[in-house]
Order: C-alpha cells, then sequence, then structure tokens
C-alpha cells in the first residue's frame, strides 16, 4: 500500500517534467516531494515515509528581443518604408501578449529613421510578405507567445532626404508584457492557478537596436553598338545585324540589391534569336532558370537579372543583337 | 527508461521492508521553504525563510526533512532517501551535515555512491564525472543509532530550472 503510493507520487513529478522547456519550468507544473526512511531494530527492517509537500510553479514575465538583419541595413537618402528584422521570444514559462513600439529618437547616430509601421511575420517564414504579413496595431494583434515561444517582427521606417554617404541610424523595436512590468523580482497577485506573477530579469519588457546605413552606390550602365552588314561592311542597311553590348558597374559603398537590366528591342528592327549572353555565356531566350530572357518578363524587350552588385563586383557584360527590317 | 529505473527500486526497496510497516518508530517530516529577503525595522535587509508554496524558475527550495524516534528501542542504520524532483537541480554541498554520511544517484536511485564517485555514461557512451544536476535522489545514513526520544534533521537545496 504505502509502496504503491510512492510509486505514484514519483510517476506524478516525472510525467510532469517532460513538458518542461529550455525557458523554464512551465507554469502551474507542481512539484513535489516526499522523503522515505528505513531504519531496523533487533533484526527487523522498518520503513517511514514523510507527508508530501507541493510545490506550485508560478508564472514568470520574461521577454527577449534580437534584431536580426546580418548586418546594418542600406538604405539611400529619402527611401521609404526600409525594413529591419526583429525576433520577440517569450523567455518566461507561461503564456503571455506583448505590446510592440519603436524608438527612433536614439543617441550616437548621425540620423533619426522617420518610423512608418510594424508588420508581424504571420506566416512565420522570417521575410517580410506584402499581403500575407499583417500590419501590427498596438492593443489589437498583439502577439500572443505560449513560453519559448517567438515571432519575427518587421519595423518599417522612411529615410530622411537630407542624410549623407556613411551615415548612420538606428532604430529600436521594443516588446512590453502585457501582464506585467517591474523591477525583476517584484510580484502581484492573480496569476494562473493562484500563483503570483513574477517578474523576470528582463524586468517584462526588452529592447534591441537594428541600424540603417546611407549607400552612395551607383549603377554605371554604358551601352555601345556594332554593325555589321550582310556584305561584310559595317552599313545600317535593312538586313544588317547590329550588336548591342551593356557594360554594368557599381560604384560607390555599399550594395546595389537585385539590379535588373532591361533593354527595349528598337524599332525597326527584329531581335536575332538566341543572340543573349552574359559575361560571354550564353542565356537562353525563355524565361526560365538562368539570369535573363527576350520577351518573356517584359514583350519585346531584354530583361538581366544581375543580382547584387558593389565596388568589388566585376563588370557585367551582356550582348544581344537584332536585325534591321 | 529512467522512471522505470525509479520505479523497480523503490518496489524493490519497500517489498522487502513491507512486513513490518506499522510497526514504525521513526517519524518523518518533511518542509519545503524558500529565502526571501525583508527589510527590517533598521532598514536592513535580512534573509528570512518562508514556505515554498510557489516558487519561479532560477528558485531555489530547501527541503528539509526532521526525523525523530518515537519507539521504545533505538533504531539502528537509520537512511533517509529523499527524490530531487525532476524540475530541479541539486545544489553542491547542501546536503552535508555533521553526524550524517551523504550519497547520491544517479540513476533513479538505482545505485547510491559519493558524489566524486559517481559517473554518467553519455548518449555516445563516453563516460564521464557526475554533476549536480545529473543528481536524481540523496541518501543520508545516521552515523550513529537514533536513541528513543533523539532527533534531528537533514536538508538539501534544488533550484528549479
Amino acid at each position: 500500500m504505502i509502496a504503491r503510493r510512492i510509486l505514484g507520487a514519483i510517476f506524478l513529478s516525472a510525467v510532469v517534467s517532460s513538458l518542461a522547456l529550455a525557458g523554464g519550468t512551465p507554469v502551474c507544473t507542481e512539484i513535489e516531494n516526499q522523503a522515505v526512511a528505513t531504519y531496523t531494530i533487533g533484526n527487523t527492517t522498518f520503513t517511514e515515509t514523510s507527508n508530501k509537500t507541493t510545490t506550485t510553479v508560478a508564472q514568470l514575465i520574461d521577454v527577449s528581443v534580437i534584431w536580426q538583419d546580418a548586418g546594418n541595413v542600406t538604405v539611400r537618402p529619402g527611401q521609404t518604408e526600409r525594413i529591419l528584422t526583429f525576433m520577440v521570444t517569450n523567455t518566461g514559462n507561461g503564456p503571455d501578449s506583448f505590446t510592440l513600439s519603436v524608438i527612433n529618437l536614439l543617441v550616437g547616430d548621425s540620423f533619426d529613421p522617420i518610423f512608418d509601421d510594424i508588420y508581424l511575420d504571420t506566416n512565420g517564414n522570417g521575410v517580410f510578405d506584402v499581403g500575407a504579413d499583417e500590419l501590427y496595431v498596438a492593443g489589437s494583434n498583439d502577439p500572443l507567445l505560449l513560453a519559448d515561444e517567438s515571432i519575427v517582427v518587421f519595423s518599417r521606417n522612411s529615410i530622411p532626404g537630407d542624410v549623407e554617404s556613411e551615415d548612420l541610424g538606428d532604430s529600436q523595436l521594443v516588446a512590453t508584457s502585457n501582464t506585467g512590468t517591474g523591477d525583476p523580482g517584484d510580484s502581484f497577485p492573480h496569476g494562473e492557478c493562484d500563483t503570483d506573477i513574477v517578474i523576470g530579469e528582463s524586468g517584462g519588457d526588452d529592447e534591441d537596436t537594428g541600424t540603417y546605413v546611407v549607400s552612395s552606390i551607383n549603377v554605371m550602365v554604358e551601352k555601345s553598338q556594332e554593325v555589321e552588314d550582310q556584305f561584310g561592311g559595317d552599313e545600317p542597311v535593312p538586313g544588317a545585324c547590329i550588336i548591342y553590348t551593356i557594360r554594368v558597374s557599381a560604384v560607390g559603398s555599399g550594395t546595389a540589391a537585385g539590379v535588373i537590366i532591361t533593354d527595349e528591342i528598337p524599332e525597326h528592327t527584329t531581335y536575332k534569336e538566341d543572340s543573349l549572353t552574359l559575361n560571354g555565356t550564353e542565356l537562353s531566350d525563355l524565361l526560365d532558370g538562368d539570369a535573363g530572357d527576350v520577351g518573356g518578363t517584359t514583350p519585346n524587350t531584354v530583361t538581366v537579372f544581375l543580382g547584387n552588385l558593389d565596388e568589388n563586383t566585376p563588370i557585367q557584360t551582356i550582348t544581344f543583337a537584332v536585325t534591321i527590317n | 527508461m529512467k522512471n522505470l529505473l525509479i520505479s523497480v527500486l523503490v518496489s524493490g526497496l519497500f517489498v522487502a521492508a513491507l512486513p513490518s510497516v506499522g510497526a514504525a518508530a521513526v517519524k518523518l517530516k518533511t518542509m519545503a521553504e524558500k529565502e526571501v529577503i525583508v527589510i527590517n525595522d533598521e532598514g536592513e535587509e535580512t534573509v528570512t525563510r518562508v514556505a515554498a508554496d510557489q516558487i519561479v524558475p532560477g528558485d531555489v527550495i530547501i527541503y528539509t526533512i526532521f526525523y525523530e524516534n518515537v519507539g521504545k528501542q533505538p533504531a539502528e542504520t537509520v537512511r533517509i532517501v529523499d527524490p530531487i524532483p525532476e524540475e530541479m537541480t541539486y545544489k553542491t554541498g547542501s546536503a552535508e551535515s555533521p553526524d550524517v554520511a551523504v550519497l547520491f544517484s544517479v540513476d533513479g536511485g538505482k545505485t547510491m555512491g559519493l558524489m566524486e564517485e559517481l559517473r554518467v555514461v553519455e548518449e555516445d557512451g563516453v563516460v564521464r564525472p557526475a554533476l549536480a544536476s545529473d543528481f536524481t535522489h540523496v541518501m543520508w545514513t545516521l552515523t550513529k543509532p537514533l536513541a528513543p526520544g533523539d532527533g534531528g534533521e537533514v536538508s538539501f537545496r534544488a533550484q528549479l530550472k
């Protein structure tokens, strides 16, 4: 009988612990303890069990905010809706919701970004998706996070027009527990399962700072042409071929992201099939896996996706040919 | 697997002892307390113990077990075993006390040993010295028989994960 009771107690604590999470034992976990003594009198061994103590785990309020971008986010003067990415994690041991805010009036940087809005990574893919991700409205869709759960948050800011190359602008995202804030160790009543609510090391709020850097990078595009007529000369007569060469390079600080070159086929000419090349390599005319197409992205237009360019990127050379009608 | 070991051990331990239950002469009482800082009338911070009815991760519980021989004969080889709750980590050195030998278990109470002699086999087969966080049970053995009317206390501290 006694043995069975002890077994029950031990199993209970074992089952509960399997739910334990990295961020701390979950709120409302009951921790039981019962001691057992054995002793002998004469040749007989006796056993005695103690009373059982029960301690309930109260709710600890804690939160962390960590800026996620790999480095300073490159911007240009006057740009709007430039994204900084943050991760908000409920580091407490129970469910909690958090109010989000942005602070841009910070010291130690060279300009103050202008706050636009905050979006939640509703579809959970870590990148901002227009349409799929939800606009954050304080008090309306404050993210509700279980213990240890995280959400990615995008803060969008505009860049003043009068900033200069290499200027830095800081922007802070703040997450504040809706359950409570205070000094670490503060407690107040009416938590889950008749326990108090206890403020953790964060004080119930946390913030991290992301940084914009102003880039002066310019993409230089230079186009030249060469005519080859069907008679072995270089006269632009009907039937002659014009070979166009477009040379693209980036000059200045920072990175020019997602560079796309488009060039419309001139009037009175016809694109010469399979003549498109990038850096000496043929690109198919179709809109497919390679970097370029003719007429696929935009009718009657050459489109080449060059991606990110900076000052160290070699000059990108695009060629294609047309025939004069 | 660990649970199974605990149950095997505990049932083994007590099945042997069951015939004698009921004539118990040694009584046990367990308390769970935590320390809180209070400011006294002089404005000084003092540490006081209160019942650990509720705690949060990082808090430490002091488990104290009071024992007393309420029978008429001395009790010999008195051993007190207390499981360290799985949500908690034993605080090194907190179980030591005079006139008591302290052993620990890292296998759910199946075997007991001195802290420095216990070993843990990792999942990859590597054997390493046991850490306080590996302990599952603490066992105190009184070094002298417990005379009728005599008693005492043992205790340990553990931190909530």
